[in-house]
């Protein structure tokens, strides 16, 4: 597929002087014409005008800004993690939900039981008089 | 499901082959083999990290993009502090609401940041007068005296003030994809429109430059 010169030069300004960098169908198209003189003459004005442009004046970071930039979060404190009970439940691998789960019947079963240890705990010390000898 | 865990080692990159590879052998990465998607990887792992509270991962980001972002900032404004000012904002925005990321999370963190700190820079540069292109740096220049510097100085002040004399899209988009060197998609991803249109942008700023500047082309 052949490529004319008008196609080229807009080619050169939306992508730059540096083919390799074309998208493929224009990179695949640009290599059948780049050494002809008419499209070596759009490489070589494209070339000028980029060192041209390259001329603007460039302001480095100052060093510190970054070290600048943490010292202030420290200041903020910390973010609160956003997590959700979604993201808990997700997280969790499904042994240890079930571990979870077991636990949670143990607990309840254990509630239940209570009133009857209390009762047994009573009737103990109502073996034993004041002083805790047993009767 | 395959897994591959990141470790980051004074500044290094080293993945971990996944587990259900033949051979488990850990690999170091390192700057320039796949520069621009392992640093999008890290970047999302990072931020990950950031969303727990993790301040260890917040000072990586800074400490990899600070120049970056502060570069781009100072191609809008022209003024030093004023482009501190953009950058610190943005990363301490960053740190203090790390859940605005996770809106965007199909978007690199580096376009998505680009979008925050150029949106910043255009809303500052509306609220402040019109640039003043001749600041100290010209004046301390100017005691060189040298006839060859002077004449770089003029032509750099030439270039400032067709470039400011763009319209901001223009502007917005030779900065991104000339200086910045994002590509046309990259570049229309951040300024939030079609390639199209960023590709029409774009030739308008530089054939505006081009007639503006034509004999300096042809000198």
């Amino acid at each position: 597929m052949t490529i004319d010169t008008n196609t080229f030069r807009e080619y050169l300004t939306l992508y730059g002087t540096q083919l390799e960098s074309w998208p493929q169908a224009a990179r695949v198209q640009a290599k059948t014409v780049q050494h002809q003189p008419a499209f070596l003459a759009l490489i070589e004005e494209e070339k000028r005008f980029e060192r041209i442009l390259r001329l603007r004046h460039m302001e480095t970071a100052p060093t510190n800004l970054a070290q600048r930039i943490i010292t202030m979060s420290l200041a903020k404190g910390c973010p609160l993690p956003q997590w959700s009970f979604t993201d808990i439940l997700t997280s969790l691998k499904p042994a240890a939900l079930a571990a979870m789960l077991i636990l949670g019947f143990a607990i309840g079963f254990g509630a239940l039981t209570i009133p009857e240890a209390h009762n047994q705990t009573t009737f103990s010390q109502s073996m034993t008089d004041d002083e805790g000898s047993v009767l | 499901m395959i897994t591959t865990t990141h470790y980051l080692v004074k500044g290094e990159n080293i993945r971990q082959i996944p587990q259900n590879k033949p051979s488990e052998v850990v690999v170091p990465l390192f700057k320039g083999e796949d520069p621009e998607l392992d640093d999008a990887d890290d970047d999302a792992l990072l931020l990950e990290q950031i969303t727990a509270g993790d301040h260890f991962a917040f000072s990586e980001l800074v400490r990899r993009h600070t120049v970056r972002f502060y570069r781009v900032a100072y191609r809008f404004l022209r003024s030093r502090s004023d482009a501190e000012d953009i950058v610190q904002d943005s990363f301490l925005k960053l740190w203090a609401k790390p859940e605005l990321w996770q809106v965007e999370k199909n978007a690199m963190f580096t376009t998505w940041f680009y979008r925050i700190v150029v949106n910043r820079c255009l809303d500052h540069t509306k609220k402040k007068k019109p640039l003043e292109l001749i600041d100290d740096r010209w004046v301390e220049d100017d005691r060189a005296a040298h006839e060859e510097i002077l004449l770089e100085r003029e032509k750099q002040r030439l270039l400032e003030t067709h470039i400011a004399g763009l319209p901001e899209r223009q502007r917005t988009a030779l900065n991104l994809c000339f200086y910045e060197g994002l590509s046309n998609q990259q570049a229309a991803d951040v300024m939030g429109i079609r390639l199209k249109a960023l590709q029409s942008l774009l030739m308008r700023a530089k054939t505006t430059l081009k007639e503006h500047l034509r004999f300096m082309i042809e000198a």
